[in-house]
């Protein structure tokens, strides 16, 4: 299974209209690797989803999944890849358990599994207590935990994930992450959408950068953000009589651009990942007491200037 | 074909029918008007009428024929009219509005049935978003279509059994008074049940698969069903003005029509669906 190539397009293209929604990409995704595509809204990043799954035609381009065509092959392939879609997509007159049976039956689990599969992933999910609830009064944590249930009913060996997190509160985020962490240690393959750039770099074994439907930079995310020199807000507490003299050395570190003080706790912004150790040797070597360093999240605003940054310089 | 997937749709599809009351209410209330209501309206009011017991039609219509049955009975077709000779004229009008006149507005539940189920399950499905995992499943194109065009027709002839069943009932009993006798189901109307019946089905769903594609809104779809029923008024209006009347050969030749409309309908439906086109909608 070692570096099987799971995901090959090239020269990708799917126009609608005069928009192009996604324009020439190509890229490579490897057995049990988990590739993230990273953009905003409008980027191109559903369409391209429903192009590798075989549920949209692509306008022009190479595409081949699973070794699979996805346009001529694709209910052969759709038989072994699952999807989270954009919005959960679940039938809110059915229960729970009723929404996961049908496309357990749709996927064509063996007859006398169905029940047994239904009730894991119900477990598995933490949704067995509303099984027969119906879905309408689920809440948009629990459904999206079922559209994750009903993505992997029936086992798929490559996972479409469209914005897992999206919309979801900091627990039920927190949820979803770790499950997809589990799901890539069972060794699937995961395409993961997502304009959050913190998800990407955490989740993520390498990821693609997608801005207007083109991909821009596509790499390892940690390594991308260091070489683009992505900057992250940063807070730094510091003993409160120390405050002005840590506030002067911070300003004169390379990139900060604005650093401001409110009781003991510094907030710097512009810093570069790799500025941190700097900042933080500095403040040691004079004697300041650190209490609590926390990076902030980078944004995909920061992504995005870094490359154009780069462009320009170019 | 996968027809375990084709029936887990139309199992599923039927089964949330029962929480759309967008689409249970017009079907209830066509069919209790139509089937129920209408055919009381056209015999109740003959229990009243005094009417001389004498008229034979044989000869042409009698000169003491009163005024207001002297023009019903000239909308009447010729054929027909003599069709009806030796009958009361109670039991002319009786025979004439309930077999003949109403034929075509029993066609108007499975056009309208069909109709608004598949632009609940097509469109509505759309619009509140379940269809698109559906598309992202290993169903094809066609195993998808078929799927949804059974889990419409199905419940679209089923509805119309019954409809046919309670106008049975309602029109032998309401004409009791008057024919004295079980004469209803017809067999005209037994052939308008195999033969036209299904076909009016698959016409009413053709065309809502049709502009499914072309339509944003479950109402939008939904109002494809009004248009259907215009033909269907038709043949009411042509027989009303005594243009032709439904005889066993109309018939015949009316399931024919319908048959090869569907046929056509279905034809451009399977070229044209394509989940492509489906998911560009979503
Ligand atoms: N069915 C469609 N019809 C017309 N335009 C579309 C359609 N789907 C997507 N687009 C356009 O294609 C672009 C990419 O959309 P999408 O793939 O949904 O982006 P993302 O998922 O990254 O937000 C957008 O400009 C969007 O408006
Ligand atoms: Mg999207």
């Amino acid at each position: 299974m070692e570096h099987t190539t799971v995901i090959h397009a090239e020269g990708l293209t799917r126009h609608f209209g005069d928009t192009i929604a996604v324009d020439r990409i190509s890229f490579d995704v490897q057995a049990g690797e988990v590739f993230g595509f990273l953009g905003h809204n409008g980027a191109g990043k559903t369409t391209t989803i429903r192009v590798l799954n075989g549920v949209l035609d692509a306008t022009a381009g190479k595409v081949e999944v699973l070794g699979l065509s996805p346009n001529a092959q694709g209910p052969a392939l759709r038989r072994r890849t699952g999807v989270l879609t954009e919005t959960p997509s679940l039938d809110d007159r059915l229960t729970a358990r009723d929404n996961l049976r049908i496309y357990a039956n749709l996927y064509d689990v063996p007859q006398d599994q169905v029940q047994s599969r239904v009730d894991e992933m119900l477990a598995l999910f933490e949704l067995s207590e509303r099984a027969d609830d119906k879905v309408g009064e689920f809440s948009k944590g629990m459904r999206q935990r079922l559209a994750l249930a009903r993505a992997l009913i029936h086992q798929p060996e490559l996972l479409f994930l469209d914005e897992p997190t999206s919309g979801l509160d900091p627990v039920a985020s927190k949820q979803v992450r770790d499950l997809i962490d589990r799901l890539s240690e069972e060794g699937r393959t995961i395409f993961l959408c997502t304009h959050n750039l913190t998800e990407a770099q955490r989740l993520c074994d390498r990821v693609a950068v997608l801005e207007e439907g083109q991909i821009i930079a596509l790499g390892n995310p940690r390594e991308l953000g260091d070489q683009m020199g992505i900057s992250l807000p940063l807070e730094i507490e510091v003993a409160a009589d120390q405050i002005n003299a840590a506030c002067e050395l911070l300003s004169s570190i390379e990139h900060a651009t604005d650093v401001r003080a409110r009781g003991s706790v510094i907030n710097v912004s512009g810093l570069h990942r790799t500025d941190i150790p700097l900042a933080i040797e500095r403040l040691v070597s004079t004697n300041i007491a650190i209490f609590q360093v926390t990076p902030g999240e980078a944004s995909l605003e920061s992504v995005y200037l870094a490359l154009h940054r780069d462009e320009e310089a170019a | 074909m996968n027809w375990r997937g084709i029936f887990t749709i139309v199992r599923k599809d039927i089964s949330v029918l029962r929480y759309s009351p967008a689409v249970i209410w017009p079907i209830v209330i066509v069919v209790v008007i139509i089937m129920g209501l209408m055919p009381a309206v056209f015999t109740v009011p003959y229990y009243f009428v005094e009417i001389p017991e004498n008229i034979s039609l044989e000869e042409g219509l009698p000169d003491d024929l009163p005024e207001d049955l002297r023009e019903i009975y000239d909308l009447i077709a010729d054929p027909l009219l003599a069709q009806f000779g030796g009958m009361s004229p109670q039991e002319v009008l009786v025979r004439y509005f309930l077999v003949y006149v109403f034929a075509p507005m029993f066609l108007i539940v499975p056009v309208m049935t069909t109709s608004v189920i598949a632009a609940d399950t097509f469109v509505g499905e759309r619009e509140r978003k379940p269809l698109e995992a559906l598309l992202h499943s290993p169903l094809t194109d066609e195993e998808l279509l078929l799927g949804k065009v059974l889990a419409a027709f199905i419940p679209g002839v089923v509805v119309s059994i019954i409809a046919f069943v309670i106008y049975s009932i309602s029109v032998n009993a309401l004409s009791w008074p008057i024919i004295g006798a079980i004469f209803f189901p017809t067999p005209i109307w037994l052939l308008i049940l195999v033969w036209v019946m299904p076909g009016v089905a698959a016409l009413g769903l053709g065309a809502s698969v049709l502009v499914s594609s072309r339509v944003k809104t479950f109402q939008e779809a939904y109002q494809v069903s009004g248009i259907l029923v215009l033909p269907i008024m038709g043949l009411f209006v042509g027989q009303i003005f005594g243009v032709f009347y439904f005889s066993l050969v109309l018939t015949l030749i009316l399931g024919v029509i319908v048959w090869v409309v569907d046929v056509v309908l279905f034809w451009i439906a399977l070229e044209m669906f394509s989940r492509s086109e489906m998911i560009s909608r979503v």
